[in-house]
């Protein structure tokens, strides 16, 4: 399962929360688990991606 | 020389020490400070300037410790304290047992009258206070742009959380456009929805130096900013308006940052338990399934194949029994009507008709068989035969109605 790229880190953080709860937690047959653990994987890569990122972006505005 | 004897220097050192000493009461002078010593012993060494003139001064360990405010170069401060002529030195000095800033006093009533005001209006009250994302994007920051604040924030950013966006809104930070500039810079940032917090603040300073953070035009941006916000105004000890209306005061604009930034190392920390746990939870659901598998598979072999086997066996062996009782049947049937057609087939065997008496009676002129008198004429010969034997004949007789 893909990652929109316009997901927040802040989703993105939260849907894995509810994946890790929902693989420990409750007991979905393995075809969802598998599904699952697909979906959290490509969203750590996604969150491991951005806290990889270097540069510092910043913008001064014109004022008023 | 008109008589007087020269003075020593002690002598008129001692004069002097007098006359200032005895003429001087405990007095407040009213200057800048143009340097400032706080010397490991305790004691503070200070020089007060104006246009004209300076004055030594010191407020000794025992005074000094109790001072609250810490003094900068440049500050308007008045100080109360005595003259004091060190004869040894040939100087003097001002003994000082008081410093306060310049004006602290209006400066502390306008402050509580203000804050009075502004809570009435409600803009310090606990429920208009948000919360802050847990993992903002995109920070905008209202300081100027010249300002320690500004490198404070940036510098803490580039080492917790570097992919963060920084957008800023430039405003003075002291003086009198300074309140309406960083109101201002507040709408500009909330109106425009792009940052996920917003921080607004300036390093150290003066009561004076910090007052436009105190105005009415700042805390009610603040209050009307949708976007949660942060105050970071001075050091820890300044506590202004402005941190009061804000949904979140942080001592220093580095505090600011360190609190509303996660710490990248502490996230991939996480993200890394994360993927562990997640393996850890698949690889126990596929142990899972597997010792099901096994448990399933050993006790249909074990007990349900032979009990299923013994059970299609014996369906096998009944059925086959009733097939064979049907085929009998059925063959029996068919022997039945076997012989039954047989005995009428029997009956109807002309070699058997022969038998009781009938014969085959045929015209010799073409051997067919002859059923109706009306064939034949007298003289024709005809051929007859037996059940035994056979015999040619000429008719002699004919009846046609018999």
């Amino acid at each position: 399962m893909s990652v929109e790229s316009d997901k927040t880190f802040e989703q993105a953080i939260q849907r894995l929360e509810e994946i890790v709860q929902a693989l420990e937690q409750e007991r979905p047959s393995l075809d969802e688990a598998l599904r699952l653990f697909e979906e959290g994987k490509s969203l750590i890569d996604f969150c491991s991606g951005k806290l990889d990122t270097a540069e510092q972006k910043l913008k001064i505005l014109t004022q008023q | 020389m008109s008589g007087q004897s020269p003075l020593s220097v002690s002598d008129i050192t001692a004069r002097i020490k007098m006359v200032l000493e005895g003429s001087l009461p405990s007095l407040w002078v009213r200057g800048e400070i143009s340097q400032l010593t706080r010397h490991r012993s305790g004691h503070w060494y200070f020089t007060l300037i104006d246009e004209r003139s300076q004055l030594s001064c010191v407020l000794w360990k025992g005074r000094a410790s109790g001072v609250t405010f810490v003094p900068e170069t440049g500050q308007m401060v008045v100080v109360q304290g005595k003259v004091v002529v060190y004869e040894r030195g040939g100087r003097y000095q001002f003994d000082a047992f008081e410093i306060r800033p310049e004006g602290v006093g209006e400066l502390a009533l306008a402050f509580e009258e203000l804050k009075r005001k502004l809570t009435e209006k409600g803009y310090f009250d606990l429920e208009r206070k948000v919360g802050l994302p847990r993992f903002p994007e995109r920070i905008g920051v209202v300081t100027s742009p010249e300002g320690a604040a500004l490198q404070d924030i940036l510098r803490v950013a580039r080492e917790r959380a570097p992919w963060v966006e920084f957008r800023v809104a430039p405003a003075a930070v002291q003086g009198p456009s300074a309140a309406a500039e960083i109101a201002a810079g507040i709408r500009l940032l909330d109106d425009s929805g792009w940052p996920d917090v917003i921080i607004i603040g300036r390093g150290g300073g003066s009561p004076e130096d910090l007052w436009a953070f105190n105005e009415e035009a700042v805390v009610k941006a603040i209050d009307a900013c949708q976007t949660p916000l942060v105050s970071a105004v001075g050091h820890e000890v300044d506590v202004s308006l402005a941190d009061l209306a804000a949904d979140l005061r942080a001592p220093t604009p580095s505090a600011a940052a360190e609190i509303c930034l996660p710490d990248r190392e502490a996230l991939k920390d996480r993200l890394t338990e994360v993927r562990y746990r997640l393996q850890r939870s698949l690889q126990s659901e596929i142990d899972e399934q597997r010792r099901w598998l096994r448990e399933y598979a050993s006790v249909v072999l074990r007990q349900s194949i032979p009990a299923l086997w013994r059970e299609e066996s014996q369906r096998v062996d009944e059925l086959a029994r009733r097939w064979e009782a049907g085929i009998a049947r059925f063959l029996e049937r068919r022997r039945f009507r076997l012989n039954e057609s047989r005995g009428r087939l029997e009956t109807l065997n002309p070699t058997n008709v022969l038998a009781r008496g009938y014969a085959i009676v045929r015209g010799l002129k073409a051997n067919e068989i002859i059923t109706d008198a009306a064939r034949l004429k007298t003289k024709d010969a005809i051929a007859i035969t037996f059940h035994r034997g056979r015999a040619e004949a000429e008719i002699t007789q004919l009846d046609e109605t018999a």
